[in-house]
């Protein structure tokens, strides 16, 4: 079985989970999807997990007479018991893989934003050139950055931060915090780091949008 | 070192192959075939983790059936290589288990 089919399978088999067998469930994933395991790992033990929660929800065992009150303890024994060895060349692809998707999407985004409108507008001239500049790539670093640090904050926490109350105050907090970051985000093009780092004829970037959404397409299609 | 499943846990492997080999069962039935022998903190949960290493280690193999009753279970089967592991397990438990009745023999039986 294919690791999409079977992450499809699992969140198909999770959907019957309920109250604690599925807060306890949703936690232990949270944890697993931040370690070092690979992809392919922490769907057979996810599917396995489900599975074996579903059975005891069915035959009315709790969680805590199955694996204890200590959940984090109990998916600290998975992931040793996997021992994941750091796979220098996986994780560089993985990472470039990312990266590049990243720069498609942009490329997406600014195509249709930026440059889609003129072309519509005006008779379409090709010769305009698509420049990325130091302070878009800041944004970029700043937005992977807080996106990555929050989702293994929350993964490493999610025992603990499941059974907290946040108070109306940590709310407060949390939400002035998200609109300094979206301030921060909106300020940086005027920093004045406005050097360019690559130039692009619209032409090469339109090609790119084009082959990047065609494999996505044939992708999807094949899966 | 009094704790009895601290004293079991290193040897708790060799035990659950030992079960897996007379026949293909999943978790929750070895967590009770443990049990029926006296291994009463032992249940699905906990000796999953367990079962996981011996299938990355290629001594168990496993297999989803489906059930009657609900989901699917997994089940295992000894592999070869857990059957020559399962050998060198008992050997080594025969050993351990000789060298320490024979302190207690001679330092005066069960007497402490």
């Amino acid at each position: 079985m294919k690791n999409v089919d079977i992450t499809k399978e699992n969140i198909k088999l999770s959907e019957g989970l309920m109250g604690d067998y599925d807060r306890i469930f949703t936690d232990i994933v949270c944890y697993l999807r931040v370690s070092n395991i690979s992809e392919e790992e922490q769907e057979e033990i996810i599917s396995d997990t489900v599975m074996m929660f579903l059975d005891w929800q069915e035959e009315g065992k709790t969680v805590d007479s199955m694996i204890g009150k200590d959940y984090k303890k109990f998916a600290e024994n998975i992931i040793s018991a996997v021992n994941p060895k750091l796979n220098v060349l996986k994780t560089i692809k993985k990472y470039l893989g990312l990266t590049i998707e990243c720069f498609c999407m942009i490329f997406t985004v600014d195509f249709v934003f930026l440059y889609l409108p003129k072309l519509i507008k005006k008779n379409p001239d090709f010769n305009v050139t698509y420049d990325y500049t130091s302070s878009m790539l800041l944004r970029a670093l700043f937005v992977a950055s807080i996106f990555l640090i929050l989702v293994n904050y929350i993964g490493k926490n999610a025992f603990e931060l499941s059974k907290k109350h946040f108070s109306k105050l940590a709310d407060f907090i949390f939400g002035c915090s998200a609109a300094v970051l979206l301030i921060l985000l909106i300020l940086t093009p005027k920093l004045g780091l406005g050097i360019v780092i690559f130039s692009l004829n619209i032409r090469y970037m339109l090609g790119i949008i084009v082959v990047y959404w065609i494999y996505k397409g044939i992708k999807k299609i094949i899966k | 070192m009094g704790d009895k499943s601290q004293f079991f846990r290193g040897t708790l492997e060799g035990c659950i192959l030992k079960i897996i080999n007379d026949e293909e069962v999943y978790g929750y039935e070895i967590a009770e075939k443990l049990k029926k022998y006296g291994l009463y903190e032992v249940s699905e949960g906990t000796i999953y983790p367990l079962l996981l290493r011996l299938e990355k280690n290629s001594f168990v193999d496993s297999v989803k059936k489906e059930s009657a009753l609900g989901p699917k279970r997994k089940y295992y089967s000894l592999s070869n290589l857990g059957k020559e592991e399962l050998k060198t397990f008992y050997n080594n438990w025969k050993e351990l288990r000789d060298s320490i009745d024979n302190i207690f023999e001679d330092y005066g039986g069960e007497e402490v």
